[in-house]
């Protein structure tokens, strides 16, 4: 079982109710420079870029959709192993991103979404004398 | 294919679901579960065997991949119906699905939310039921919480001592913080009654659910302390000898440093140190190691072990190789010998002649010695002696009344109780390889049917064989040719020819009176004076009276009786001395004294009274105890002829008493001229020798009988002072005897002073004491006439 199903224990022997029922994509996070940027590659072969929703809050990327099945009849199944139904990810990144500079663009299956870091500025702050 | 994605807007204040579960559609296909229960959010792996529910897996995977997991009431029952199902159970999605080689399915399922079952929509050709969600009943409260610590708290717990549960489980009961997730969590992972684990799942109220989760895992961390109680009595059992093993190990060694050992290895030990001690033989030494080694493998209550170790005991403790050196100087050896005793001289240069070769040949063969003669006359003090003189020990075997050849051999190790034989024991006293062994008696070994102890004792006494003397108990080879030997015995007439052809045999014949005097002087009554507690101040024995004791009390060829009467007559004037009667400060024993001290005298001098009318001679024999009178009386009466001869005479003495009458029948009218012619044919003859009661044998009374024969027919007594002896041929020839000293002696203790012997024993005179020579008048004879010449009266 266990290496039959390892994969999908590791990765959660315990759902949480937003898992219910769905599949975890597998996620590859980097950083890259010139322009300094956070690159997120998201699995996501076989699903409708339509069916895919990206949200930027702060220092999370959140990745969700659905990967629908695909109905038919007369099938007999030997394996299963692509997860199917809805999906959820948070990504935390590791700096200030622009979340207006953010793109993305599906690459043979696969989500890229490239998030644009924010330089830290230093601000003065002048001192005043009181009489 | 490059795809751009517009990015909504977050507004970051509100969470937006996004992925959410699908709706729950109205039917779900049921997987009945045998003897299990899936708790909601949950990865349960399944197999899946059944045909219908092999088609009902393939059937989900074709679409939504949805069914609901129900368990059913009989774990027994194979395909239950919609009877036997529970009424509530688990929606989820097949998440992975592998068909293994057997034909069955294995599933993965990743459930979802609990459902109430309705009805069924169909049951073929599997069950299709109608269902509805029937979610949690949750109330925020101090008690959730609490409730929720306690679960975790016991059942972390559990898990440290349950090894069926995973560690990993402890981090992420730790992590979870949905009370509902939690007890889903927990109560999917215990063993406990399917109907237990059915229960909680049916509870909706999460709080209620709690309780009832943390009074299960109470009941089970109980279960589980009283197993970790077991198992760690059963480990201190364990432990226990464990620790008793690992202490005797310990104690082993330090005996081992201490120098203690168990007691078995201990005496194997000894015994083996005390065989590297002795100088054994490489053969005997072979054996030994043999038998060690059988030793120590034996435990020490077999009956083996015991036998082994004596034997291995006996090995040690004998002789191999130790010797004593021996005292060869001739001049000390003299000294001994005749402090030791009187005259002997015969005896004395044997000895003296032994030491001799052995100081020129050292390693030359040990002899064999024989002394023969009557009782007392000192054979085995005189044993005593030669040792003394040799510097070697001594030992004295007794084989006289030995019946069986395994005394002197010993038994087979094998029989119970065996041991070796007098030889080899004797040996072991001695404590060297060289003693001397006096072998008393060896004229009165029996035999019978256990075997024939001369023939041992062959094998012993046999220089040529006995350096490989085989005892059947040691069964390894002792040497004995170092060992000297000396054998008594009174006659050499029962001592088996072979066994008397191995040794060299001298004669001690016994002593005259002048030398038992003298014997008397010097040895025997200093002893009894010491023996007794008197002084030589206090007592002290005349010649006389020691010549009265010699003639009147005593008859015997050695000294024996002497030293009793001796001892006698001192016990009494001990007795005297200690009730304080004594006048005298000195107590002179003389003549006079006898009576008193010994009684009346007991020996006459009874020749003359004996011989003093006719048909009566007075012979000399020889006996196995000393020389001795006999006396032969004739006697006639009217008859026809006949010869009579009585007093337990042997055949050869009868025959000799025939050709005497037939000697004095044909020559009677020679000696005798008015003799009757038909006087033999008108008389019966008797012949009798007295005492009736003792067997004699041999040829030598032959002249004593034709002289009594021809005393009683002439009526011519036989003087009185006349002695004789010698074998007579029917032609009146004298042959030679043996024994003259012995008769001689025999003579002289009987008070007779004429000594008539056949003349080829004239030689024989040297052996004779010079003193006691002077003292008999001796005729020497060769035919019959001469004696009767010499011996009859008038």
């Amino acid at each position: 079982m266990d290496e039959l199903f390892g994969d999908a224990s590791d990765r959660g022997l315990v759902g949480g109710r937003g898992r219910r029922g769905g599949f975890t994509p597998a996620v590859d996070v980097f950083y890259a420079g010139d322009p300094p940027r956070a690159v997120v590659k998201a699995d996501l072969a076989g699903i409708d870029p339509s069916d895919v929703d990206l949200e930027i809050r702060g220092r999370e990327l959140i990745i969700a959709g659905i990967r629908r099945p695909q109905a038919a009849d007369g099938r007999v199944y030997q394996q299963v192993e692509i997860g199917h139904g809805p999906f959820r990810r948070v990504i935390g990144v590791g700096a200030d991103v622009d979340a207006d500079g953010a793109r993305a663009h599906y690459e043979n299956g696969v989500l890229i979404v490239e998030l644009p870091l924010v330089a830290p500025v230093a601000v003065g702050v002048p001192i005043e004398n009181t009489p | 294919m490059s795809i751009e994605v517009e990015v909504p807007p977050g507004n970051g204040a509100q969470p937006v679901e996004l992925g959410t579960q699908p709706g729950l559609p109205d039917t779900l296909p049921v997987l009945p579960l045998r003897d299990t229960v899936t708790f909601p959010d949950t990865l349960t792996p399944l197999a899946v065997g059944q045909e219908r529910s092999i088609a009902l897996v393939n059937e989900v995977l074709s679409g939504n991949r949805m069914l609901v997991m129900v368990a059913s009431r009989d774990p027994e029952n194979d395909a239950p119906g919609p009877d036997q199902l529970h009424d509530v159970g688990v929606a989820g999605v097949v998440a992975r699905m592998l068909k293994v080689p057997d034909g069955t399915l294995r599933i993965l399922v990743q459930s979802g939310q609990r459902v109430t079952i309705d009805g069924f929509a169909s049951e073929q050709p599997y069950m299709i039921a109608q269902v509805t969600e029937s979610p949690d009943v949750l109330r925020e409260g101090p008690e959730l919480t609490a409730l929720m610590r306690n679960v975790q708290q016991t059942f972390l717990s559990i898990v440290e001592e349950v090894p069926y549960l995973p560690e990993e489980l402890m981090l992420a009961v730790n992590n979870l913080e949905d009370p509902s997730a939690l007890s889903h969590l927990i109560a999917g992972a215990l063993r406990i009654k399917t109907e237990e684990k059915q229960g909680l799942l049916e509870e909706r109220d999460v709080a209620r659910r709690l309780r009832r989760l943390s009074e299960i895992l109470a009941r089970e961390l109980e279960v589980v302390a009283i197993g970790t109680k077991i198992q760690s009595q059963v480990q201190s059992e364990l432990d226990k000898s464990q620790r008793e093993y690992v202490l005797r190990q310990q104690l082993k060694a330090i005996q081992a440093e201490l120098g203690e050992r168990d007691p078995q290895e201990l005496e194997v030990e000894e015994l083996r140190e005390r065989l590297a001690a002795v100088g054994l033989p490489e053969d005997v030494r072979r054996v030994s190691d043999r038998e060690l080694s059988r030793l120590e493998k034996l435990p020490q209550a077999a009956a083996e072990h015991g036998v082994i170790r004596s034997y291995l005991e006996w090995i040690a403790t004998l002789p191999w190789d130790t010797e004593s050196a021996d005292n060869l100087d001739l001049a000390h050896a003299r000294e001994v010998l005749d402090a030791d005793h009187y005259d002997i001289e015969r005896v004395k240069d044997r000895i003296l002649e032994f030491l001799a070769v052995r100081s020129l040949k050292p390693d030359a063969r040990g002899s064999i010695l024989c002394l023969v003669g009557p009782p007392g006359v000192g054979k085995t003090s005189l044993g005593h002696s030669v040792a003394r003189a040799l510097g070697r020990t001594f030992e004295r075997i007794s084989a006289g009344g030995v019946r069986d050849e395994a005394e002197i051999r010993g038994h087979r190790r094998t029989y119970i109780g065996a041991m070796p034989g007098t030889i080899v024991r004797a040996l072991r006293d001695a404590g060297t390889r060289n003693p001397l062994f006096m072998i008393d008696e060896i004229d009165k070994m029996g035999a019978d049917y256990r075997g024939d102890p001369a023939s041992a004792m062959l094998e012993v006494l046999d220089p040529e064989q006995n350096s490989k003397f085989r005892d059947h108990y040691l069964d390894v080879p002792f040497d004995l040719s170092h060992v000297m030997f000396i054998t008594t015995a009174n006659t050499l007439d029962t001592i088996p020819p072979p066994l008397r052809d191995r040794m060299e045999v001298i004669n001690l014949a016994g002593y005259t009176e002048e030398e038992k005097l003298q014997i008397a002087k010097r040895y025997l009554v200093p002893r009894q004076i010491e023996r007794n507690g008197l002084f030589k101040s206090r007592i002290a024995f005349t010649d006389g009276a020691l010549a009265a004791i010699i003639a009147g009390y005593t008859r015997e060829a050695g000294v024996r009786n002497l030293e009793r009467e001796i001892g006698t007559a001192c016990r009494k004037v001990a007795r005297r001395v200690a009730e304080k009667t004594l006048e005298t400060r000195k107590y002179t024993v003389n003549e006079k004294r006898l009576g008193e001290l010994l009684g009346r005298r007991r020996f006459f001098t009874e020749a003359k009274r004996r011989t003093s009318q006719p048909g009566v001679a007075t012979g000399l024999a020889w006996t196995p105890v000393g020389g001795d009178v006999l006396f032969i009386e004739a006697t006639a009466m009217p008859g026809t002829g006949h010869l009579t001869i009585t007093g337990q005479l042997g055949d050869v003495m009868r025959e000799s008493a025939q050709a005497a009458l037939s000697y004095v029948r044909g020559h009677a009218r020679v000696q005798v001229p008015d003799l009757p012619e038909n006087w033999f044919a008108t008389h019966d003859i008797h012949v009798h020798v007295p005492a009736g009661a003792i067997p004699k044998d041999g040829p030598s009374a032959g002249v004593t009988m034709a002289t009594a024969l021809m005393s009683m027919v002439s009526g011519r007594a036989v003087r009185s002072e006349v002695a004789m002896t010698g074998e007579m041929t029917l032609t009146g020839q004298v042959l030679p005897i043996g024994g003259l000293k012995e008769k001689a002696l025999a003579a002289q203790r009987g008070g007779l002073h004429h000594v008539i012997a056949p003349r080829r024993n004239e030689a024989d005179i040297e052996d004779i004491p010079a003193h006691l020579r002077a003292e008999l008048d001796f005729t020497w004879v060769e035919e019959i006439a001469e004696v009767f010449a010499a011996a009859l009266e008038g």
